[in-house]
């Protein structure tokens, strides 16, 4: 009888192992891709003014004042 | 002779050695800038014309296979090319980072910035126009 009860008992014991969860790698990964964003954006900011200027068209040149002679 | 004369010679052997030993100065970004620019109307206008495209891995290729034999076409997109992988070690070094995660954020990049009408290289290998 104490052999079952024992035998019982053990088998419903239940040990359950709860782990931090770490989160840090995902918030280097996006400190780094914001990081690397802003880099780019800055290198390459002359893009827009450049594409701004070909866009323009060539009409916008001043004209030439009329001769009133 | 005493021994700071004797030294000396030795000394300005090492530092002519070092010297030598010590890699070439990497291109600046101020120069790879100036680059960039000289080149950005001719890949502009190469894009619009269809003959060349954004990829998924942050560099241009012809669209077409064909349109490399173009000297025009090849020379601008392997100039082009050449520059970006020395900007993405660079920017890949001062963000502690690879060179591989610099190319694929501008990649998206260019591909959020790229014209309607241009060709854009997916994941898959195919073409698309956006």
């Amino acid at each position: 009888m104490w052999v079952v009860v024992a035998l019982l008992a053990s088998s419903c014991g239940h040990t359950v192992d709860v782990k931090p969860i770490r989160v840090e790698p995902i918030h280097v990964t996006m400190d780094v891709n914001i990081r690397v964003d802003k880099e780019l954006d800055q290198f390459f900011a002359f893009e827009e003014e450049l594409q701004s200027e070909l866009e323009t068209p060539e009409a916008d040149e001043p004209s030439k004042p009329e001769n009133s002679s | 002779m005493n021994l700071k004369h004797r030294l000396t010679p030795v000394f300005i052997g090492v530092f002519i050695l070092l010297g030598t030993l010590s890699p070439a100065p990497a291109e600046s970004l101020d120069s790879l800038k100036g680059n960039f620019k000289k080149r950005f109307p001719s890949v502009a206008a190469l894009k619009k014309a269809g003959k060349i495209g954004e990829t998924k891995s942050g560099t241009l290729e012809a669209v077409r296979p064909e349109y490399m034999q173009d000297r025009k076409v090849s020379s601008i997109v392997n100039a082009e090319n050449s520059d970006r992988r020395k900007l993405y070690q660079i920017l890949a070094k001062q963000q502690k980072t690879t060179p591989k995660v610099v190319a694929q954020r501008n990649a998206s990049r260019n591909f959020s910035k790229a014209g309607k009408g241009e060709f854009l290289k997916h994941g898959d290998g195919n073409w698309k126009k956006k």
